[in-house]
């Protein structure tokens, strides 16, 4: 059928393929698990799509068949515009369908829909305007390619293997439907429908690609009202007016771009233009300015030269002034220094003064030695005074005696005091010795002592006899003498005498008297008593010696008269008896105590006296000495009054020379201060002169600073011609020089500014430019800097300004042109703009009213169809969106359905919780209305996955008789797959029945379907069936001849 | 791209929402190429980007993730930066490039864009050229080290920054060149501007054209600061 593609292909391809024609018929190669069969599909009315699976409906194939409805009649849910890629998943996959080791994925799997007349009823009128679109499902992408063929062209085959494996070679064999490629998943929609939304569908979870929603696929009440709008514009055609709008809008958002860029590139090169503007009208008055500069340097190059000229006048008039003071002053420093040599050159007058000088130091230095002599000799004789007091009174105690006398008696008195020494010597050792007797005799052993030592030692008892006999005193004269022979015997006993003999042998001459044991007879006593001599109460008993001793004594003196021995007595102390013995012995020392006081008294009496002697001795000396130094004293004051005679001869003599002396100091100093004062006059007149030699230097620099003669040449004339021009001036010709440098350097500096402004880079500057201003730093610069800089500056600057003007002309020129020319653009751009923007108003208000009716017809249609099946009315609500503000912006149309809940109730609107079953009822009239609105030419596919799964019993006969009734009326054909429970439903109301079988899980495909038409349908079904099993390819060569 | 529980992207969900089905896959396909494509992308081949609603929506899109569209051109559309992401990125001295590789970039784009648009032989202120530079004369008269330049090269086209030059048309001596890579379709209008800015400095600070940027730059900086 080349009429469809043909009507499109002018522009942009084929377009429309399929067109009024409905589907009759498709067939599957490698789909998920379906077979190959054929299966005739009835249009308009229910067609109900069963499964026997191997436990019940489930696994047949059911989902996946309605979803290759759903792309074969290219429903948008397959994300056509972005390749399709769910398509994919409905290719055989061996994991799926549990073959893995028996098959392998498929990679590509074919759907091939055949589309006839709704009008045909005879195979040749089938034949005769069928078209048969392949497509071919890829595993990869692109995931889909759509070819198609005029007339019938199917694979073909007695089994399954013979269709399946046919189906690649058919593929081949037909032309690429897009030149050198296939269409694609994109234009799918376009190039078989023209746009037309001919499917909606509510395909299950596991083919649904997407969630976005459309009426179908999602309760109603989860839709906003803007997407509610969508869906029905899409069912009714508006989206292609809407899109239509956008184009517009698109074109006059362009136009706004055009126009929005030129303003900015305008305004962009007006800042740009403005800066070189402003820069062209600087230089003109620039140029201006730089005219009244140069004149005003001229008149002040007139005052300079001027000024120069008076100012050298006065400048020599007082350099000669100075020239003559400075004559004078050298006149006067020479007469200052012929003075000074004169007083400087006076000989004799200094030798005068030395010579007096001289002598008075002379006599001075005489006096001065003469006076120290004299004060040396004063001392002298002060001292020995002194010494000569102290003599006489150490003189004064000689008593008469000169020197020798007095050493005569001093020698005597030594002698003596020897003497004296001597017998107190002897008297002490006599003391001493008695002194010892007496303890001797206290302790008993003045008698016999050695003996009894020996004894004591030998430890014999012993006594001395004398200790054991006492003599009463009437007795003594007659015993005393009896016992004297005995003195200086010990006793013993008897017992003990041999021992006694033995211990004593070595002392010869020991007398031992034989004593009898005592102790036993106390009445001895009385025996020796009886006699006058008693024994002491010892241990000794001695009466048998005492009655020998008594015995042999006779008359007086005689001791013995037998042996005729006579004893004179007569002692003054008892003999006998210790007490008798001591009593003698202190008596002994009394005597000898007193004998020592004597000696020491007559030992004193010599010491004085020596004494006296020895002090007598040295008055006689100092007498002597005493009288030496009187001499001495005599000489020396006689020395003295010699010198004082000496000192007053020299007086006179000394007061003259002082005189002379002072005299000529006198003389000396006056000259020299005289001296001193010339050459401060001469040093004043120095320092003057140096100052006006100074001056007149200074002066000389001064006019020689002038340079008249640059002056003139500045001014270019004689000074008369300058004078001549000043008085021409008028009011100004008062001006000084300074006012006249400020005022040209004012205006020069203005013509600078107006030239370069301070901020401009040094480097747009000519290089003479840039060197005086940057360099030479005029901006910055002190008056005195710029006035030097004032001649070719100006000269510079008029260089420049004469090189710029032929270029800001040209540029001036160019810029009114461009100006005209870039308004002109901005005119047309904004011209465009209105013009863009006035089409898509105009199409905008036109399209509004056209939605706004579709949508009351549509709005009507559903009122219609909710009361035709069972509701109490329905209706839209649709608010006229204000067009967008930017023409970028979406224009957004809302569509609020809403419907009676009850008899006679407001409408109340769809986002109103209700029961499912209600929504979806709702929906399923919305969607028909939508398609009835669009006008019935085309037919409408509604595919449900599902059919009826939120109903009860009682409304899933009425949803059911609903899609029958709606499919029969209307151009609609509702495919829905059932669950088993529906069945029964089902079959009775629906135009068509599927059914899809497999039996066991170890099968890979399905078998044959079960396909039964209802009363109406039964003859087209099978005459479908058969027309379509009855392809061979060399039908199409007969169709194609 | 991961979805919350109730189906919305997180970045993206809010903007998709608004559009329909159709509009919806025509946003996404032109946000994947403009964003993956290495070169920039026709609008004849996407709604998207022809239709001005939709490149909004698209605009949009980008701008989630800190992107911009750029047009190329007439009639094409890329990707990149925008200008205050740009700029907050650099702040932060995000710099994926070595210095080294930056010198020969800015040696390639002296070489095939400033040299030939002073020449008068380009015009536009795009950064891609057909004058190619011959990696032999990188290496001759660079100031870098040498033994670095071609790495440096391989680096810069594996970014996208440079891109070999045909053969076609070159004499048989010249060794490899190279020309500014499509990544540089990416800069925007202001990124190119500034980078022609910064060249103009670099290369002829005493120029009037340098003299006229500095007094644009401080005119900005001072209304910058008033504001």
């Amino acid at each position: 059928m080349s009429t469809a593609r043909s009507a499109a292909a002018g522009t942009t391809g084929p377009f429309d393929v399929v067109g009024d024609r409905v589907l009759v018929g498709v067939q599957v190669v490698d789909i998920s698990r379906l077979s190959t069969h054929p299966v005739p599909v009835t249009t308009q009315g229910l067609v109900t799509v069963a499964g026997q699976g191997p436990k019940d409906s489930n696994g047949a194939g059911k989902s996946s068949f309605i979803a290759a409805l759903s792309l074969l009649h290219a429903d948008e849910q397959w994300r056509l515009a972005s390749g399709a890629s769910g398509a994919a998943e409905l290719l055989f996959t061996a994991e799926l369908a549990a073959q893995e080791s028996r098959w392998s994925n498929v990679d590509r799997g074919y759907l091939i829909g055949v589309f006839a007349m709704p009008g045909a009823t005879s195979a040749e009128e089938l034949a005769d305007d069928t078209v048969t679109v392949w497509l071919r499902i890829n595993r990869k992408a692109p995931y889909i390619d759509l070819r198609w063929h005029d007339g019938l062209y199917v694979p073909y085959g007695e089994s399954e293997s013979d269709r399946a494996g046919r189906a690649d070679e058919m593929w081949r064999s037909l032309p690429r439907s897009n030149g050198r490629t296939d269409f694609h998943a994109n234009q799918l929609s376009k190039v078989l429908f023209g746009q037309h939304a001919r499917c909606v569908s509510f395909l299950s979870t596991s083919v649904r690609s997407s969630p976005t929603a459309n009426l179908l696929a999602q309760p109603l009440n989860d839709l906003a009202p803007q997407r509610i709008f969508d869906a029905i514009a899409t069912l009714t055609g508006l989206d292609r007016e809407l899109d239509h709008e956008q184009v517009l809008r698109s074109a006059e958002h362009r136009h706004r771009t055009t126009v929005l860029d030129a303003e900015k590139d305008l305004a962009d090169w007006e800042r740009d233009m403005a800066v070189v503007e402003a820069g062209i009208a600087r230089r003109i008055k620039a140029r201006e300015l730089l005219d009244e500069a140069r004149q005003a340097w001229r008149s002040r190059c007139a005052r300079h030269l001027l000024d120069g000229v008076e100012q050298a006048h006065h400048l020599r008039s007082r350099l000669n002034t100075l020239s003559e003071s400075i004559d004078e002053i050298r006149a006067e420093i020479q007469g200052v220094d012929d003075q000074l040599a004169a007083l400087s050159d006076d000989d004799g007058a200094v030798r005068r003064f030395d010579a007096a000088r001289k002598a008075r130091q002379e006599l001075l230095g005489r006096d001065r030695e003469l006076d120290a002599g004299h004060q040396a000799a004063t001392q002298n004789l002060e001292r020995l005074t002194t010494r000569l007091r102290e003599l006489t009174d150490a003189a004064r105690t000689t008593d008469g005696r000169d020197v020798e006398t007095a050493r005569a008696e001093e020698a005597e008195a030594k002698t003596a005091l020897e003497e004296a020494i001597a017998a107190h010597g002897v008297a002490k050792a006599a003391e001493a010795q008695a002194r010892t007797g007496i303890a001797a005799a206290e302790a008993g052993d003045d008698v016999a002592t050695e003996q009894r030592e020996r004894l004591r030692e030998a430890g014999v008892p012993a006594a001395a006899l004398v200790d054991v006999v006492e003599v009463a005193p009437d007795e003594r004269d007659s015993w005393e003498p009896r016992l004297t022979p005995y003195r200086h015997a010990v006793v013993v006993a008897r017992a003990d005498a041999e021992r006694a003999r033995a211990a004593l042998a070595d002392l010869p001459g020991s007398v031992v008297v034989m004593a009898e044991p005592a102790g036993d007879e106390p009445a001895a006593d009385d025996a020796a008593t009886a006699d006058g001599a008693t024994e002491t109460p010892a241990t000794f008993d001695l009466s048998a010696f005492l009655a020998a001793v008594a015995q042999r004594s006779g008359e007086q003196a005689v001791v013995d008269g037998e042996a005729g021995v006579l004893v004179v007595g007569g002692f003054t102390e008892p003999i006998t008896g210790r007490a008798s013995r001591v009593a003698a012995a202190e008596s002994e020392h009394r005597a000898r105590v007193a004998a020592v006081e004597d000696a020491r008294a007559a030992l004193d009496t010599a010491r004085a006296a020596l004494d006296t002697a020895e002090s007598r001795t040295r008055a006689a000396r100092a007498a002597e000495e005493a009288d030496a130094v009187r001499s001495e004293i005599a000489e020396l004051r006689e020395a003295n009054e010699q010198r004082q005679a000496r000192r007053d001869e020299l007086a006179p003599k000394l007061a003259e020379a002082e005189d002379v002396y002072a005299r000529e100091l006198g003389v000396r100093d006056s000259r020299d201060e005289r001296i001193a004062g010339l050459r401060q006059t001469r040093k004043r007149l120095e320092h003057t002169l140096s100052e006006r030699e100074a001056e007149m230097f200074r002066l000389t620099e001064e006019r020689d600073a002038i340079g008249l003669l640059d002056r003139e040449k500045a001014w270019g004339d004689t000074p008369e011609a300058a004078e001549q021009h000043l008085s021409e001036l008028g009011d100004e010709q008062s001006r000084t020089t300074a006012e006249w440098d400020e005022y040209a350097c004012r205006l020069t500096n203005e013509v600078a500014v107006g030239c370069f402004p301070p901020s401009t880079p040094n480097d747009e500057m000519t290089a003479e430019l840039r060197e005086l201003l940057v360099t030479q730093n005029w901006h910055g610069g002190s008056l005195e800097t710029r006035v030097g800089l004032v001649q070719p500056l100006q000269r510079a600057l008029r260089a420049h300004l004469d090189d710029t003007e032929e270029h800001d002309q040209h540029q001036r020129q160019q810029i009114t042109e461009q100006r005209t020319r870039r308004s002109n653009d901005l005119s047309a751009a904004r011209l465009g703009l209105a013009e863009a923007e006035q089409t898509a108003r105009a199409h905008r208000t036109s399209l509004a009213s056209g939605i706004k009716a579709m949508l009351t017809k549509v709005g009507a249609e559903f009122d219609r169809l909710d009361q035709e099946y069972g509701g109490y009315g329905a209706g839209l609500d649709f608010p006229e969106p204000e067009p967008p503000a930017e023409p970028d912006k979406p224009w957004r149309w809302t569509v609020t359905p809403k419907w009676r809940r009850a008899e006679g109730q407001r409408m109340s609107a769809y986002t109103l919780r209700s029961n499912t079953a209600q929504m979806d009822e709702k929906a399923v009239k919305l969607v028909c209305a939508a398609a009835l609105a669009r006008g019935g030419d085309r037919p409408l596919l509604l595919i449900l996955d599902e059919l009826g799964r939120n109903l009860g019993k009682q409304h899933r006969r009425e949803a059911v008789a609903l899609f029958e009734r709606i499919g029969n009326d209307h151009n609609i054909t509702v495919v829905g797959a059932l669950q088993d429970d529906m069945e029964r439903y089902a079959i009775e109301a629906s135009g068509l029945y599927v059914k899809l079988r497999r039996r066991s899980d170890t099968m890979a495909y399905n078998e044959e379907p079960v396909i039964v038409g209802d009363d109406a349908n039964r003859a087209r079904v099978q005459l479908l069936r058969d027309w379509l099993t009855s392809y061979r390819p060399g039908d199409v060569a007969q169709l194609g001849g | 791209m991961t979805a919350t529980t109730d189906g919305q992207h997180p970045v993206f969900g809010p903007v998709l929402s608004e559009l329909n089905e159709r509009h919806r896959d025509e946003v996404l396909t032109a946000f994947a190429a403009v964003e993956h494509g290495r070169d920039p992308v026709p609008e004849a081949q996407l709604a998207a980007l022809r239709d001005a609603t939709l490149r909004r929506h698209l605009r949009r899109l980008l701008d989630r993730v800190g992107r911009t569209l750029v047009q190329v051109g007439n009639g094409h559309w890329t990707s990149g930066y925008a200008d205050d992401v740009a700029a907050r990125l650099s702040a932060e001295g995000w710099q994926p490039l070595p210095a080294i590789d930056r010198a020969v970039l800015v040696l390639v784009l002296v070489h095939s864009v400033a040299i030939p648009r002073s020449q008068g032989l380009l015009s536009g202120d795009s950064w891609t050229s057909a004058h190619p530079t011959s990696a032999d004369e990188l290496v001759r008269y660079a100031q870098l080290p040498r033994g670095e330049i071609r790495p440096a090269l391989q680096r810069l086209r594996a970014a996208g920054l440079v891109q070999s030059a045909p053969w076609r048309g070159r004499g048989p001596d010249t060794g490899t060149a190279y020309l500014p890579g499509p990544a540089l379709n990416r800069l925007t209008p202001s990124a190119r501007q500034r980078l022609e800015h910064q060249l103009i400095l670099a290369a002829a600070p005493e120029s009037p054209l340098a003299a006229s940027i500095r007094a644009k730059q401080a005119a900005s900086e001072h209304t910058d600061g008033d504001r």
